[in-house]
């Protein structure tokens, strides 16, 4: 299928890639079909030590509605969460992949990135479902520190 | 709003599947028990309001100088580690 987007024009996407969100985002109810887009590495990031993997969830519906993801055991080696299969349907937790939503500020011309770890998006990579989950019990931020200064475009 | 008028230990329920029973009532905060389906997702109020908020903070994100690459193609991250 095409998939139009406002950032990158239409990319073409395989049907079985599409990524179902029954439930939409928190805050996007409609964003409930979803692509992954590879969106490469952090400008000044090192490879093998500030080497992040970073992907756009692109709404299929929507052109303009795109989330920046990282998957965030590279970042934060600590991060560790408890994902009970039957948030997704009881799914085989070796098909799961998880990413954190990267928000990107700019303040006084630096730039500053920070992962949402408190709400996981994860991706049943098998049945091509998705959902972002709001942990409980856990003090993961909802802001983590992911890259600082990088408004020189370094890299 | 539908207020009702509880005592600990007493339940209501919405629907067929959900039930809130009080479980403790203090003088100005309550424990609240919830039977849900794992379909049927449950939180905090404010702690939802924070999510849907850092999603439309990201979603306005203008990355094109932060990334190294044109993304364009589709791409299946890795799945989880353990």
């Amino acid at each position: 299928m095409q998939v139009e987007t406002t950032r990158f024009g239409a990319i073409e996407v395989p049907d079985d890639e599409v990524v179902t969100f029954a439930d939409g985002l928190p805050g996007f109810a409609g964003a409930r079909s979803m692509v992954l887009l590879g969106a490469g590495d952090l400008a000044g990031a090192e490879r093998g030590s500030g080497h992040h993997s970073l992907y756009w969830l692109q709404d299929v519906a929507d052109p303009g509605l795109a989330f920046l993801t990282t998957v965030p055991w590279a970042a934060y080696p600590d991060y560790d969460i408890d994902i009970d299969a039957d948030d997704l349907g009881g799914a085989d937790p070796d098909d799961l992949c998880v990413l954190a939503i990267v928000t990107v500020r700019r303040e006084d011309g630096a730039v500053r990135l920070t992962s949402n770890l408190l709400a996981p998006v994860v991706i049943d990579t098998r049945r091509r479902i998705g959902r972002q989950l709001i942990l409980q019990d856990t003090d993961w931020p909802v802001q983590a520190p992911l890259a600082d200064s990088l408004a020189d475009g370094a890299g | 709003m539908l207020i009702l008028t509880r005592r600990v230990g007493e339940s209501i329920i919405i629907g067929d599947e959900v039930v809130v029973t009080v479980v403790e009532a203090g003088r100005d905060q309550v424990r609240i028990g919830i039977d849900a389906p794992r379909s049927v997702p449950v939180h905090r109020q404010e702690v939802y309001a924070a999510i849907s908020r850092e999603n439309e903070a990201a979603r306005e994100v203008d990355a094109t100088d932060v990334l190294t690459d044109r993304p364009a193609v589709p791409a299946t991250p890795p799945t989880r580690r353990r």
